[in-house]
């Protein structure tokens, strides 16, 4: 790479802690913002370090905020008696896109695995089993990804919490996707779509 | 180490994967005949990779790959079978069992043997079946497994002197050993057994509740010992069963 100056060399290579981005692309980036919009540049570094400054976890579901709840856990309309379990903050984005679900979430951040030494702990599953604990609590709802890593750990939190009354414990359905043609469709996703098929008379209720 | 430069439609299990890049897969893959191989799945993740949501446990693939380094390309997968498994006990075990198969195997040391008794457990897992009857099959492996690296165990006969092993004895188990008779009241304290449990284990019958537990100590102190100081994640989170 060009030695220009120290300051544009760091900017590159410092871009480059980007997923994707390599030394081509962040050497295209510096220049654009230098040389076309430097108040772009001001504004990105601004937002940039108050939000890695001020950005946490919220304190009930875990997800990715500056303040002590987020908007989700604290917006009243949101009916608090369901729990949707998921593994990272992009399924929560993708759930609420489908305006399918109006409860509150719980995040993992990852799933258990044993080989790169992911646990219970690194999951703050003991926060998840005493939300699961409290009394407003009616469903929860295991949304992990349907990987074996997934499915492990939702049979996990399944094996600790199905002693508990009142709680139900559901997973997401798993079949067909739509507009899917039944050629295309993998062998295991047809087997699941057959053991967990619906009978008519309940879908048109 | 051998060098590998491209090989064609070699049988595999994926042990392990994780995201590598911005669409592509690392693969920790147990293949037939040249052992644990590290691929990268190229764009694998992209949303529309015929590849995304396939390369999974539980399934067996004919698998390409090439490269001269450690760590291949992998250049075509094909289904061959999917095993389901539907307890999910049997997740745990696939985790365990791969964590374990990482951990006690080196990588490009081939292992055939240790393959086809994988793919025997897989056929063993999948379906319903009854708690112990998975604990076989883990069991089984577990054995085959310490044979193939050269830790075999002996369950019918006493290590120095030679004798058989009687029911109702009772024997001390030193991994690095094997089994010695001792004299004692009491088969509480660790690494003893009852001769009944040890020859129920090497004729795979785990259907007695003491036996089963024997059977899962024995090869605990074993695989323990061999490992290391490479200790089983898996166990730590599971410790309540």
């Amino acid at each position: 790479m060009s030695k220009v100056s120290p300051l544009v060399d760091g900017l590159i290579e410092a871009m480059q802690c980007l997923p994707g981005v390599g030394p081509k692309s962040a050497q295209r980036m510096v220049l654009h913002l230098l040389e076309r919009n430097r108040d772009g540049g001001i504004m990105l570094a601004d937002i940039m370090a108050k939000a890695i400054e001020g950005v946490g976890k919220c304190k009930k579901c875990r997800i990715f905020t500056e303040s002590e709840f987020c908007s989700i856990c604290s917006n009243e309309k949101r009916d608090k008696s369901f729990i949707c379990v998921v593994e990272s903050v992009s399924d929560v984005f993708a759930i609420e896109q489908s305006n399918q679900f109006n409860g509150n979430y719980f995040i993992l951040h990852g799933h258990l695995s044993p080989i790169d030494d992911i646990g219970p702990e690194e999951l703050a599953l003991d926060k998840l089993f005493n939300l699961a604990k409290s009394e407003e609590v009616k469903e929860l709802i295991l949304a992990t990804n349907s990987t074996l890593e997934g499915e492990t750990t939702s049979h996990y939190i399944y094996d600790y919490l199905k002693d508990l009354e009142d709680l139900k414990l559901t997973k997401l359905a798993q079949g067909v996707p739509l507009g899917g043609e039944l050629e295309y469709v993998d062998r295991g996703t047809i087997m699941h779509a057959f053991s967990g098929r619906v009978e008519l008379k309940d879908l048109s209720k | 180490m051998t060098l590998v430069k491209r090989v064609n439609l070699e049988p595999a299990f994926v042990l392990h994967t994780r995201a590598f890049k911005e669409t592509s897969l690392l693969v920790d893959l147990f293949t037939k005949n040249l052992g644990r191989i590290n691929v990268v799945a190229k764009g694998a993740r992209k949303p529309k990779s015929p590849l995304r949501s396939v390369l999974t446990p539980a399934s067996l693939f004919a698998v390409s790959f090439s490269g001269k380094t450690d760590l291949k390309n992998l250049n075509a997968c094909e289904l061959l079978n999917h095993y389901s498994l539907s307890m999910p006990v049997s997740f745990n075990s696939i985790v365990y069992v791969n964590e374990l198969l990482i951990k006690a195997t080196e990588k490009e040391d081939p292992h055939e043997e240790i393959f086809n008794q994988y793919q025997l457990l897989y056929e063993g897992l999948s379906g319903k079946k009854e708690r112990n009857e998975i604990e076989v099959f883990l069991r089984s492996f577990e054995l085959v497994l310490l044979q193939e690296l050269g830790y075999g165990i002996d369950l019918s006969f006493e290590s120095i002197s030679g004798n058989k092993i009687q029911p109702k004895d009772k024997y001390m188990f030193d991994p690095s050993l094997g089994f010695t008779k001792v004299r004692t009241d009491s088969i509480k304290s660790n690494g003893i057994f009852l001769g009944k449990d040890i020859l129920n284990f090497s004729s795979g019958d785990l259907t007695e509740e003491d036996s089963r537990l024997a059977s899962k100590k024995i090869m605990r102190l074993a695989l323990d010992h061999h490992l290391g100081n490479k200790s089983l994640n898996i166990r730590k989170y599971l410790s309540k069963e």
